[in-house]
């Protein structure tokens, strides 16, 4: 297991836990998603697992190591990707990659052939020493992408990947983590969107309200709600664990 | 270290390759003092006279000499004059031309007659004469500007006139009188340290305080930006999450406002100090910028109080931005120190006592206290000290709190 989530709550103010006594794990090479309304606790439960957030009580381990003792040795270890995160409006993609260069220890001579490898491939060349305000949504989130897994982490953090982008760059991105998967990465991911979850997850976590109610593969799911698909699977879940 | 070099590096690199962020930290404060520093004079003019303009002086029985005085070129006299006699003003019309900021100067009868039979009397070297050759200058107190003109009458115009008189009315005294050459004239230095006496004093009482609001305006907008608006956007959490501790990256960014402006308060005075040497206008209080022409000793002071202060003001910044979640919360609350501020300075400029030393514990007045003391050219040492070091720690203490909070994740509401 390179993810442990054991017993896991958060509450912000009043009695109410956002997430409620939630514990999986996540074996090295796999995706595991986390799918689930708005308001499920997806993103305050991948916060956590990146070590931005702290649990009320809970432990998360990434590879055997554990916030607050091990955090930086952690951030060295995972990619926390978010379409919430935007990068500084003024600076370039250029700028902005030699600057998390230095902040990741990646040798002085390696930085340059880096940038232009991932550059290249996620298409940003022509558009490296524009302005990030100048840049599409798309293009945005490609530099984020390309700036968070410039350090090679063995582990990734998704949240709502493809939120607020146009059907060519989310098959860029899915394109993307099938690829990382195949390297032997460990991805967790959050979203809402069924077929993403399908088709890209080999463990999937239903959340609601704030509870882990249950997890399995999509066919496994699909199959122990006795439903035609997995949208439908999804929604008996939904149906049968949602509190008003 | 070195990652907190990084950090810092950066912060100023965004700043210094952006000319629009360089030009408002960098230059706007100190053109803003500029303004400041010559509209204020005017508007302190016409608070208390009812008008911007700077009148001529009205002169009443002014003799030839005093005329063709005004008239010669040599003088480069810094005002404009009307001439009167005694029949054109009643005694209510000149108290009126007072009360609008008017310059009254009254000459006694006689006067060139009575300058020349001086200098006969001294001619045949008998005991030294009592003149009655009187100039009364009529000016209003309450009126700072009216005030500042009369003391620039009597200190520059009065000495010259009094060699022109000598020159030109001693008559056959002048060649056996004694010479009033005198080698300082020939010094600059006497002519800067004579303007500068006055106007340090002022400089003393105006300077600090706008230098502090000018500070305090630039820690604040570097803070919103780096913290709070970095914040908003995700970008902080980018940074959280690469291998640094998160203590070398506010700390970094805390150093790199520090320094940002306190290179903002030095390019400030500098332009200001400069532009002191542009300053053709005969406006008294234009003289003000000239206070701040400090000796090495002072300007060393000057920067060992700055850093401290910014400091303090940076800490005390990100301490507000971290226990709020909302932007139009923080900017509100960060904006009230400046009120403060605002009123410090105000207060500051009618005092005229020096500081008490009880005054230099607290942090940031205690810099303003300080500052006082240099641009007054009476630097306390031990109290200035006294107030850097205090600025540090409680800088320090506040930081350390506030990046504890951060670290706990006990801001991530």
């Amino acid at each position: 297991m390179i993810i442990e989530v054991v017993n896991v709550c958060k509450r912000y103010v009043g009695d109410k836990l956002t997430v409620d006594n939630v514990s999986f794990s996540v074996d090295r090479g796999t995706i595991y998603g986390l799918l689930g309304p708005n308001g499920a606790g997806k993103t305050t439960l991948m916060q956590m697992i990146a070590t931005l957030l702290k649990p009320t009580s809970g432990n998360i381990y990434i590879d055997g190591l554990q916030a607050p003792r091990d955090t930086l040795e952690i951030h060295r270890k995972i990619g926390f990707l978010t379409t919430e995160v935007k990068l500084d409006p003024i600076s370039t993609p250029n700028r902005l990659y030699d600057f998390f260069s230095e902040l990741y220890d990646i040798p002085k001579n390696e930085i340059k052939e880096r940038r232009e490898r991932d550059f290249e491939r996620f298409g940003i060349t022509p558009f490296a020493d524009k302005r990030i305000v100048d840049l599409s949504t798309g293009m945005k989130q490609k530099v984020s992408i390309a700036i968070s897994l410039m350090h090679e982490p063995p582990v990734i953090i998704f949240d709502e990947p493809t939120n607020g982008l146009d059907i060519l760059t989310s098959k860029m991105v899915t394109d993307y983590l099938l690829e990382l998967k195949s390297q032997g990465r460990t991805i967790i991911l959050s979203t809402h969107i069924f077929s993403l979850a399908e088709s890209l997850c080999d463990e999937i976590g239903i959340l609601v309200d704030g509870r882990l109610v249950t997890s399995g593969s999509a066919k496994k799911l699909t199959e122990q709600t006795g439903s035609a698909n997995f949208e439908e699977a999804f929604f008996k879940i939904y149906s049968e664990n949602h509190k008003e | 270290m070195r990652k907190t070099i990084v950090i810092i590096k950066w912060e100023l690199k965004k700043i210094i390759t952006n000319w629009r962020k360089a030009l408002t930290v960098f230059l706007l404060p100190a053109v803003l003092m500029l303004i400041a520093l010559n509209l204020f004079p005017a508007l302190l003019n016409y608070v208390s006279t009812g008008s911007f303009g700077k009148k001529p002086i009205v002169t009443i029985n002014a003799p030839r000499s005093f005329k063709r005085f005004v008239e010669s070129d040599s003088y480069d006299l810094p005002y404009t004059f009307e001439f009167f006699d005694s029949d054109d003003y009643d005694n209510d019309e000149i108290h009126q031309l007072i009360r609008k900021g008017r310059l009254v100067v009254v000459f006694d009868d006689g006067h060139d007659h009575e300058i020349k039979r001086y200098y006969k009397i001294l001619l045949k070297g008998e005991e030294i004469p009592v003149t009655e050759a009187v100039i009364h200058v009529y000016y209003s107190s309450s009126s700072i500007t009216n005030l500042g003109r009369s003391f620039q009458f009597r200190d520059e115009v009065i000495p010259r006139y009094n060699d022109f008189c000598f020159e030109n009315l001693s008559g056959d005294y002048k060649d056996i009188g004694w010479d009033r050459f005198n080698t300082d004239e020939f010094n600059p230095v006497t002519a800067i340290n004579i303007n500068r006496g006055t106007a340090n004093l002022a400089a003393s009482t105006i300077i600090p305080g706008i230098i502090l609001l000018l500070l305090y305006y630039c820690v604040y907008s570097l803070a919103c930006d780096m913290f709070a608006a970095e914040r908003d956007r995700g970008f902080l959490k980018k940074l959280i999450m690469t291998p640094l501790p998160a203590g070398s990256i506010f700390g970094g960014k805390a150093a790199a406002i520090t320094i940002i402006s306190f290179a903002s308060a030095v390019i400030t005075y500098l332009v200001l100090f400069f532009a002191s040497w542009l300053n053709f206008s005969n406006d008294s209080m234009s003289l003000l910028p000239f206070g701040m022409l400090l000796t090495f000793k002072e300007f060393i002071a000057f920067l060992l109080v700055i850093p401290p202060t910014a400091f303090v003001m940076t800490a005390l910044c990100i301490s507000i931005i971290f226990s709020l979640d909302k932007m139009a919360d923080i900017l509100m609350n960060l904006q009230l120190p400046l009120i403060l501020f605002l009123l410090e300075f105000f207060l500051q400029m009618v005092r005229n006592a020096a500081p008490f030393t009880i005054e230099f514990l607290i942090p940031i007045h205690g810099t303003l206290c300080a500052m006082r003391d240099i641009f007054a050219t009476d630097i306390r040492w031990h109290l200035l000290i006294i107030t850097c070091l205090l600025d540090i720690i409680i800088g320090a203490v506040i930081m350390l709190r506030t990046f504890r909070k951060i670290g706990d994740g006990s801001y991530d509401n």
